[in-house]
């Protein structure tokens, strides 16, 4: 009786070898159309169902790619190419070298325009930047400042300062109105996020209109307008935020967002 | 045999007219448009086949012209940079050649290029997936330069470009912040298959080029410059009178997207630069 030893260890070796490699999976291949390689196509390696990315690569110059995959199972492998038609094939991997060439046709560039927001969020004008502010709302902003804090471009500091590309700004205005003087965060503070419409930022803001070009120092303010529905009744509750400038900020709050219902 | 050697000639005329068509430059076939917290102007990549092409603080884009130079007051100097030309910041991707050339625009002092590495971003791919501009769109995040940029990409869009230095996904990146200064926050606005917009897609070029290291070290020492800049410009006595400026940043990259580059352990602080 001859024991087979030698056999059995080798396959025990190679049982070994073939485990280390499992979980590498090696796929390369060139991407070509009509014998031309295709530079930068793109290989997207998908679960066999489902959007989920398990690898992906380009191809370089000379149309080759190469993936290094360390899940087995099946694969959807896309291959596509800005003016290709993409091509999908299904390919299971269980830890090895995979050799996957894909021929494209050629396909028509895809016509697309995608806008995200029609209007232009930012608007500029000669000395100012309009933002719309909605657009920049989640929903979660309960006074002025938390809206501020969401529009790119301006920093609302731990103090409530409020700064613009890093320059602190002057004043802030409702409607064109410098009601709060230097204090603008009783304002900031207070007022409800919901009644604006847009923020403006004024580059060059001079208090007084007749020196706007004389003065030297550039000043920046911010202007808050007000959407339709709340204007007319702003002004009986700005004058209340004011007049409350003094007490707590409790009470300044609750003044400020006097419903337009209440104020009417 | 005659006609037969002239249509020979006509085909192979056709054939390498293709061929240059196929891979000529300087078009763009598509642009994207994004949002971003720096206030002014417009923001496009400009691709093709094989080069992208981020373009910024352009006044060809809208970007506003600010007067630069300095002014006395209050007894101090009070200096305005202007950071727009015609030309602007611009960030080319050649994927064929596999070069980065970057034009650094006027700043008060004139603008240059300089070609920097190729070098890959390992990109992290997340299971979050969101809708923009009705499209799916997924998270990755990568680290470059010592901060990390978390980006949203379009695998619809099959394209590895981005804006500012960030590539190499599976898709169009279609949103990208930084961690560190919070600068970039570039949101898409529109995305455009033919691109509307007349813009050369090419190397870009300036009057001087510098080498990536020595682009970092006048960023490190940006202040100095301007301060060098200003004495030239200013009458002799005020000239004597102008100390040194130093920055408000805490350090000579505070607000630079990129910390550490790859002959360097740490990010320099004011002592040690």
């Amino acid at each position: 009786m001859k024991l087979p030893y030698p056999h059995f260890l080798l396959l025990l070796l190679l049982g070994w070898a073939q485990g280390l490699t499992a979980q590498q999976n090696q796929l390369s291949g060139t991407i070509t159309s009509d014998k031309a390689p295709i530079p930068l196509a793109s290989l997207v390696l998908k679960s066999e169902r489902g959007p989920a990315i398990i690898a992906y690569a380009y191809t370089n110059v000379d149309g080759n790619y190469t993936m290094s995959v360390d899940t087995n199972g099946v694969f959807q492998l896309i291959a596509s190419a800005m003016g290709y038609r993409a091509d999908t094939i299904m390919i299971t991997l269980s830890g090895s070298t995979v050799q996957q060439d894909f021929r494209l046709m050629p396909g028509a560039l895809q016509i697309r325009q995608i806008t995200v927001k029609a209007d232009r969020v930012i608007k500029e004008k000669k000395d100012t930047v309009i933002i719309d502010a909605q657009s920049f709302a989640e929903g979660n902003e309960d006074v002025v400042e938390d809206l501020l804090r969401k529009v790119p471009g301006l920093k609302v500091g731990g103090d409530g300062s409020i700064s613009v590309d890093g320059q602190e700004v002057d004043r802030v205005l409702i409607e064109g109105d410098d009601l709060f003087e230097q204090g603008y965060r009783t304002l900031t503070q207070n007022l409800p996020a919901y009644p604006i419409k847009s923020v403006e930022i004024l580059r060059n803001y001079s208090r007084n209109r007749l020196l706007k070009d004389i003065e030297d120092r550039q000043r920046v303010a911010i202007n808050l307008t007000l959407q339709e529905k709340y204007q007319r009744v702003w002004s009986g509750n700005a004058r209340l935020a004011y007049g409350a400038r003094y007490s707590s900020g409790n009470s300044a709050r609750s003044g400020a967002s006097a419903r337009p219902t209440s104020a009417n | 045999m005659m006609i037969r050697y002239k249509f020979a000639t006509l085909i192979l005329f056709i054939f390498s007219s293709f061929g240059v068509a196929q891979s000529s430059t300087g078009e763009a076939k598509g642009c994207v448009e994004y949002q971003s917290n720096e206030v002014s102007g417009r923001r496009i990549l400009f691709f093709n086949e094989t080069e992208s092409l981020f373009v910024q603080s352009s006044t060809k884009l809208g970007a506003g012209e600010r007067e630069s130079g300095a002014k006395i007051e209050d007894g101090g100097i009070k200096m305005t940079v202007n950071v727009k030309d015609e030309d602007g910041n611009q960030y080319y991707r050649n994927f064929e050649e596999m070069s980065l050339t970057i034009r650094h625009a006027k700043a008060s002092l004139p603008a240059y290029t300089y070609k920097d590495d190729w070098l890959t971003q390992d990109w992290a791919i997340k299971n979050k997936t969101r809708e923009i501009g009705g499209m799916q769109v997924k998270k990755a995040v990568t680290e470059f330069r010592g901060n990390t940029f978390e980006v949203w990409f379009a695998p619809e869009v099959n394209l590895p470009y981005g804006p500012w230095k960030l590539f190499g996904l599976p898709g169009l990146i279609v949103e990208a912040r930084d961690q560190k200064t919070g600068r970039m926050d570039y949101q898409l606005q529109s995305l455009h298959i033919p691109c509307p917009v007349a813009w050369p897609l090419e190397t870009p070029t300036a009057a001087e080029t510098k080498t990536l290291r020595e682009h970092v070290d006048y960023r490190d020492n940006y202040s100095d410059h301007i301060h060098q800049h200003l004495i030239s410009r200013l009458p002799p006595a005020a000239a004597a009178r102008l100390s040194p400026m130093r920055s408000n940043a805490k350090s000579p990259r505070e607000n630079n997207l990129e910390k550490i580059y790859a002959w360097e352990t740490k990010e320099p602080t004011w002592d040690n630069k």
